[in-house]
C-alpha cells in the first residue's frame, strides 16, 4: 500500500516540475495488459472454481448484494458532496471499484476523467482502510456483513484478516465474494463509463 | 489525454483482455508472470502514471485538498450500502433458522 501511495505521489511530483513525453495509446496499451494479467492471475488459482462452486449460492448472493449496496448508496452519494458537482452515475462509477482503488483509479482517469479517477482512487483506498479497522470488531455481531466492507479485496490483501476473525466457512464466502466482485468491476467500470 | 477519448474502444479492448487471461490462465496456468510479479510493477506504473497526469494538470492538482472530502463520503456510502444490505440478509436467515 505504501509503495502505491508513493508511485502517486512521485507522480504528481514529477508532472508539476517535468513533462515527460508519454504517447496517449500507452496508457490504454498498459491497462488492457494490467486486466489480461489479473485475469491470467484469477484463472490459474488452483482449484479455484471448486472452491466457489461449495458455496456457490451464498457467495453469489452475498457478492450481489454487496454490489447492488455499493452502487445504490454510491448513486445517492453525490447529494452529500453538492460542491463537487458530480453526478450521481459519476459517484457511483467511483464508488464502484469496491476497495480495489488500483484498477479503479487508472480506468475511470482514462475512460472518464482524471478528476474523478483520484477521486476514486482515494475513495477505494480508504474502503480498504476502513475494512481493516472494523473487520475484526464488526464480524462478532456480523460476520457476513462486516465481509462485505471488504467488497473486491477480500480475496486477496484481506483475507488473512478476515480468517483470523471468523470462521471457515464465512472466510470461503469472503474468498468467493472477493473474485465475484473483483471479476464485475472491470465489468461495471465499462458499462458505466462506457 | 481528454475526458472521453474512444472510451469504447478502451471498453471493449479491457473485456476482451480480461476474458482472454482468464480463459488462458484456466487453461495453461502459466506461472512466470508470479515469479516477476507482473500485474505488481504494472500497476505501480500505472499509478505513477495517473499522479503524472494529475501533477501535470494544474486545475486537477488544485482541487486535491477537496479531494478526500469527497472521497470519504463516497467511500462511506459505498461500504454503508453493502453492509446494510448484507446486514439485512443476514439476520433474515438467522431469524429463518430459529423458527
Amino acid at each position: 500500500m505504501m509503495l502505491m501511495l508513493s508511485a502517486v505521489a512521485g507522480g504528481i511530483l514529477l508532472g508539476r516540475f517535468f513533462t515527460l513525453p508519454v504517447p496517449d495509446y500507452f496508457v490504454t496499451v498498459l491497462l488492457m495488459a494490467l486486466v489480461f494479467f489479473v485475469g491470467l492471475e484469477i484463472g490459474s488459482e488452483e482449484g479455484i472454481f471448486k472452491k466457489i462452486k461449495k458455496e456457490l449460492a451464498l457467495i453469489l448472493i452475498q457478492s450481489a448484494l454487496v454490489i447492488s449496496g455499493t452502487l445504490i448508496f454510491g448513486w445517492f452519494s453525490c447529494y452529500l458532496i453538492r460542491s463537487s458537482g458530480f453526478s450521481g452515475k459519476e459517484t457511483m462509477g467511483a464508488a464502484a471499484g469496491m476497495g480495489w482503488y488500483s484498477l479503479s483509479g487508472v480506468m475511470i482517469s482514462e475512460m472518464h476523467s482524471p478528476l474523478l479517477g483520484t477521486v476514486s482512487f482515494a475513495a477505494n483506498l480508504i474502503r480498504e482502510t476502513l475494512a481493516i479497522l472494523f473487520i475484526p470488531i464488526l464480524s462478532r455481531f456480523s460476520p457476513l456483513a462486516s465481509v462485505s466492507i471488504g467488497g473486491a479485496a477480500s480475496m486477496d490483501v484481506l483475507l488473512g484478516l478476515i480468517s483470523k476473525h471468523n470462521r471457515l466457512s464465512v472466510t470461503l464466502i469472503a474468498f468467493g465474494q472477493g473474485v465475484i466482485c473483483s471479476l464485475m468491476v472491470p465489468v461495471i467500470l465499462s458499462i458505466v463509463f462506457g | 489525454m481528454n475526458e472521453s477519448r474512444c472510451s469504447t474502444v478502451v471498453f471493449t479492448g479491457i473485456l476482451v483482455a480480461f476474458i482472454a487471461g482468464l480463459w488462458i490462465g484456466y487453461k495453461r496456468r502459466p506461472t512466470f508472470f508470479k515469479k516477476y510479479k507482473v500485474v505488481f510493477w504494472i500497476t505501480l506504473m500505472l499509478l505513477f502514471l495517473m499522479g503524472y497526469e494529475t501533477g501535470s494538470n494544474a486545475e486537477l492538482f488544485e482541487s486535491l485538498p477537496r479531494i478526500g472530502w469527497w472521497a470519504l463520503v463516497i467511500a462511506v456510502s459505498g461500504v454503508a450500502g453493502g453492509f446494510l444490505f448484507v446486514f439485512l440478509f443476514e439476520q433474515a436467515m438467522k431469524k429463518r433458522k430459529s423458527l
